[in-house]
């Protein structure tokens, strides 16, 4: 997975796989997804992202399963 | 032709690097249909001969010319 953030417009973008896109949607006026040609999700583009998330902080952590 | 870093990073993709600037040029000073968003960038369409007549999407920022995207919009029925 890799993310961006590109200041000069805040946009944030999340790729989750390489893959090239085929089909670019609107989930709202300022997000956009892509898909490849099979459907699955391969980016999501978030517009004025500071304004939406914190873009100075980031976690990341694996959940293992309780035993 | 002004671009933004977001567009200048797709566009170094596949799926983006053969849209050609003429088209994106094209729907800039041709277009079919015109948007504004609430944050003032601007959503142009135009049909694209040269790629089975499909509609580009190209979207500029308030400014109006700095281009930020640009990619063939399936949702696009040719209605705004």
């Amino acid at each position: 997975m890799k993310i961006s953030y590109f200041s000069d417009t805040d946009t944030l973008l999340v790729e989750f796989t390489s893959g090239d896109a085929n089909d670019t949607r609107d989930l709202d006026e300022n997000t956009l997804a892509e898909y490849d040609q099979a459907g699955n999700l391969i980016s999501i583009t978030m517009e004025h992202a500071s304004k939406r998330t914190d873009i100075n902080t980031f976690s990341y952590s694996t959940q293992a399963l309780a035993a | 032709m002004e671009t933004t870093s977001y567009f200048k990073h797709r566009r170094e993709k596949p799926d983006r690097s053969w849209i050609q600037d003429e088209w994106i040029e094209y729907v800039v000073a041709n277009p079919e249909f015109e948007e504004i968003q609430t944050d003032g960038r601007i959503r142009r369409w135009a049909k694209i001969e040269q790629a089975n007549n499909r509609y580009l999407r190209v979207v500029i920022l308030d400014d109006n010319q700095t281009v930020h995207n640009a990619f063939f919009d399936r949702t696009f029925g040719g209605e705004k």
